[in-house]
């Protein structure tokens, strides 16, 4: 069975293109442009990767994190991963405390990508 | 005979002038009633005694005033004096007195005809005269400003106290000196001054530098044509004020200003830049993912896969620029300690040296062993040193000799260490050092550099609190130094050697 990923962006062009690109490579992926929508998403569907977005309106992507993490059912320990492209100091202790497995700075090159999604995905097969 | 008698009658009746007859030896003669009155002899106590003891002040005797009358009198036949006359008294009076030859009937001399008149009010006027020509001298004399006087030809009439203190000369070595010794310019800033006058008349505020012993002074002066009576140009008039200081002031003010109008610029430059960024890698991240999807469906060399390849390359361009701008507006990712210049230099040579001497370039090391420790980023600190060498290698490209010298030593203050990185390149103009460390301004060809790296090199050095400052002459070779604070430890102390009760650093 495919890996299901849930992509959470708020930049359409972003979400859409990795959907593309996880989808060619025989994933099923679904999307959200908001942390409350990919919380409502997480309700009733199941996935073995998030990749979030950190700066979104409203709810950021390390708040996102943190409250998956906090869940009490199996999505609490989904693998995740924060994709960023933000340019300021990176923040460490957000970055350790959310709880994500990988912190990613955009662009990223999409092979490199989808090399260590792979990886992400495999730790959890194990 | 009807003659003496109306002359007599006219001696007697001139009660307010003085009409005396004397020898050449001044032995009186006759002593009319004004003589009489004016001095306060009666004419028997004066007569066959001498006039000068009677009458003359006992100054005037001893300049043999006397004397001096008589040869007058005989040589032009007259002389006027205005004299202080003494009365039987003692006291003093101011009179006016014509002295003339005394002829005989055959018409030679036989004496001196002496005709006198108290003078109060010319001499009242005399004195007020002086009074306010001392006045007015002493309102020159204590002008604050320096002021000269020139005559036409440019030689120095008068100068007032400030003049003299501001040349350092006594009054009487200045006067008759031409004005033009003390104009940087000369000559010719002296007729330069002396054709604006003819042109206007005056001049206003015009400022020029002097020459005195060996140091130069900044004058600001206001100058004015002096006329006589008839409106002929006799001279000139100038007050000068020394602005040497102020205008070192202002100057420094002007700079401090820029470098503030610089800071400002390059934070609000910061900022916008972070939005940019941030703002260019979602998409850019997008178009990435699409190429590689493209590039993955395309054919081995097929048409488009060699364009989706060139796609990725100008992606890949890109992406260096925006890591570019990232760096130039990373602000808070400072990690400061104390470090030591000497071995920033040495690290960053271990990675360049040898690609140096590849291109052909020689490298000169002058570090100052003892220089103390800096409070500094010392990863920061080495992409400046990168960045520098890194244009001296280009800046180099064509010259010969080829070499770059990086020195290291404590600023004249002991406050500073610099940095000196030079190179024996190109050069710049003035007008690129002025815009040297402006984002985007580059004098490379767009593959070598997009503009950025001195502007992020002055980012880094202003967040060290430091100083960057660039000498550079065309076709001669360029000079950045790099001044960064001495460090400090906890109890103030900065390690320098020198320094009494210091110690050496951490």
């Amino acid at each position: 069975m495919a890996h299901r990923i849930l992509v959470v962006d708020d930049d359409i062009l972003v979400v859409e293109a990795l959907k593309e690109l996880l989808t060619s490579s025989g994933y099923e992926v679904r999307v959200a442009t908001r942390g409350q929508e990919a919380l409502e998403i997480l309700d009733k569907e199941r996935f073995g990767l998030l990749i979030l977005d950190v700066v979104m309106p409203k709810m950021t992507g390390f708040d996102l994190c943190r409250e998956v993490r906090k869940r009490d059912d199996e999505m609490s320990t989904v693998k995740i991963i924060m994709l960023t492209a933000k340019t300021e100091a990176r923040d460490l202790q957000s970055e350790e405390q959310c709880g994500c497995e990988l912190y990613l700075t955009k662009p990223i090159d999409p092979g490199r990508l989808k090399e260590l999604i792979k990886n992400t995905l495999e730790d959890q097969a194990e | 005979m009807a003659a003496p008698k109306v002359l007599n009658s006219i001696l007697e009746s001139a009660t307010h002038t003085a009409i005396i007859v004397m020898g050449f030896d001044g032995t009186i003669k006759l002593f009319n009633q004004g003589a009489a009155n004016l001095f306060g002899y009666t004419e028997d106590e004066a007569k066959d005694r001498y006039l000068r003891e009677l009458t003359f002040s006992e100054d005037d005797q001893n300049t043999r005033l006397f004397e001096h009358i008589v040869e007058c009198v005989k040589g032009e036949g007259w002389a006027e004096e205005r004299l202080l006359r003494r009365h039987k008294d003692g006291g003093l009076f101011p009179a006016v007195s014509i002295f003339t030859c005394l002829k005989g009937s055959k018409g030679q001399s036989k004496g001196i005809l002496e005709i006198t008149q108290i003078t109060p009010n010319l001499l009242r006027l005399e004195k007020e005269l002086k009074s306010s020509r001392k006045f007015l001298e002493n309102i020159l004399e204590s002008s604050i400003d320096a002021i000269v006087t020139t005559d036409t030809k440019g030689y120095i009439t008068y100068a007032n106290r400030s003049l003299r203190e501001l040349i350092g000369l006594r009054g009487h070595q200045i006067i008759g000196k031409h004005i033009s010794n003390y104009y940087k310019g000369g000559i010719d800033q002296a007729r330069e001054i002396m054709r604006k006058l003819r042109e206007f008349g005056r001049i206003r505020d015009y400022e020029f530098d002097m020459r005195i012993g060996g140091k130069i002074i900044t004058i600001r002066t206001s100058d004015t044509l002096l006329y006589d009576d008839y409106g002929e140009v006799v001279g000139t008039m100038g007050v000068f004020q020394d602005i040497t200081a102020r205008k070192k002031l202002s100057e420094k003010l002007f700079a401090t200003q820029a470098e503030l109008i610089q800071a400002v610029k390059m934070r609000a430059l910061g900022d916008l830049v972070t939005g940019v960024a941030h703002e260019i890698n979602n998409p850019l991240m997008a178009s990435d993912t699409y190429l590689h999807l493209l590039e993955s469906e395309a054919d081995d060399n097929s048409e488009l896969k060699r364009r989706v390849l060139l796609l990725k390359e100008c992606s890949k361009r890109i992406q260096k620029i925006v890591k570019k701008l990232k760096e130039f507006s990373r602000q808070s990712e400072f990690e400061f300690t104390a470090m030591d210049a000497n071995e920033a230099v040495l690290s960053v040579m271990a990675l360049t040296h040898q690609q140096l001497l590849n291109v052909g370039i020689e490298v000169e090391l002058k570090l100052d062993e003892n220089v103390p420790k800096v409070l500094g980023d010392k990863n920061q600190i080495e992409q400046v040193l990168l960045n520098l060498i890194s244009n001296a290698r280009d800046a180099m490209e064509k010259s010969s000799p080829k070499v770059l010298s990086i020195q290291t030593g404590l600023n004249k203050k002991n406050e500073q260490v610099e940095l000196r990185v030079s190179d024996t390149g190109v050069g710049m103009t003035p007008e690129e050092i002025e815009q040297i460390f402006n984002p985007f301004f580059t004098t490379k060809d767009s593959d070598k550099g997009i503009g950025l790296g001195l502007s992020i090199s002055y980012r880094i050095v202003e967040a060290h609190q430091g100083k960057i400052k660039v000498k550079s002459q065309l076709n001669k070779g360029t000079t950045f130094i790099l001044g960064l604070p001495v460090y400090l430890d906890g109890r103030g102390r900065t390690g320098i050697k020198k320094e009494p009760g210091g110690n050496n650093g951490t």
